[in-house]
């Protein structure tokens, strides 16, 4: 994770564009800045950040779905449960799943887990766009390069 | 009153906390409802499964536009029944 740059994906760890499936991996850094402010001498990686892990690791599923021609934006948090604190250098196991694929938008089940207890989960819902600019698309290409995203799936995808 | 509205406007008065007795087949979703766009997603997303169908949200909705569509040249679409 690079909590400044938003970075919350670290790798793929697998995904299936059958199941509209995605499980990745993070790793809270043991220092940033965002520590110093939440909280002074007591670091907690803040709940919107988990949110915002969650929906990238679906954004991710939805991107695949979508074979990078459109792009997923976060409307909607549903039923959202923070269950425990995460501190730095925790390793995260996230995983997204594709409940619905609408008109113009996808819903998704997503939950984070660490050492094999439940962190948090929600369910997220996301406009489908087209890219806003040619930068962006590059930018996620680049990023899927880095989390070893596999773009190699979606050729062989029906 | 079908079935069909009794079932979507149930699911509008439950995601929009609109009262129900205000939804009526003639009212337009946007103009007396004030539904707006992301309103719109929880109920596709209701609807999509109450009736295992895939509304056509996207021709409501431009792609790029902000928030809503346009309420003149679209009016009939908000409509709760056909006119």
């Amino acid at each position: 994770m690079r909590l400044e740059y938003f970075q919350m994906v670290d790798r793929v760890v697998e995904m299936s564009l059958d199941d509209g499936s995605i499980r990745v991996e993070s790793v809270v850094p043991t220092a940033s800045t965002v520590f110093e402010g939440h909280f002074p001498g007591h670091p907690l990686l803040p709940g919107v950040l988990l949110i915002e892990t969650m929906a990238q690791a679906a954004g991710w599923i939805i991107l695949a779905h979508h074979r990078f021609e459109r792009m997923p934006f976060l409307a909607g948090v549903r039923a959202a449960k923070l269950r425990r604190f995460v501190s730095p250098g925790e390793r995260l196991s996230v995983d997204g799943r594709i409940i619905h694929e609408g008109s113009g938008f996808a819903v998704a089940s997503c939950q984070i887990n660490a050492d094999g207890k439940a962190v948090c989960d929600a369910e997220l819902t996301f406009r489908i766009l087209p890219f806003p600019d040619p930068e962006v698309r590059a930018d996620l290409e680049a990023a899927a390069a880095r989390i070893g995203f596999p773009l190699e799936a979606l050729s062989h995808a029906g | 009153m079908s079935d069909t509205f009794n079932t979507v406007a149930d699911i509008i008065a439950e995601t929009c906390d609109i009262p129900r007795e205000k939804i009526k087949p003639e009212s337009h979703a946007i103009d007396d409802l004030e539904i707006d766009s992301l309103d719109f997603l929880d109920i596709a997303f209701a609807v999509d499964k109450a009736f295992g169908i895939k509304l056509p949200l996207e021709q409501l909705f431009r792609p790029q536009e902000s928030v809503r569509p346009h309420r003149r040249p679209h009016r009939r679409q908000g409509r709760m029944s056909a006119e």
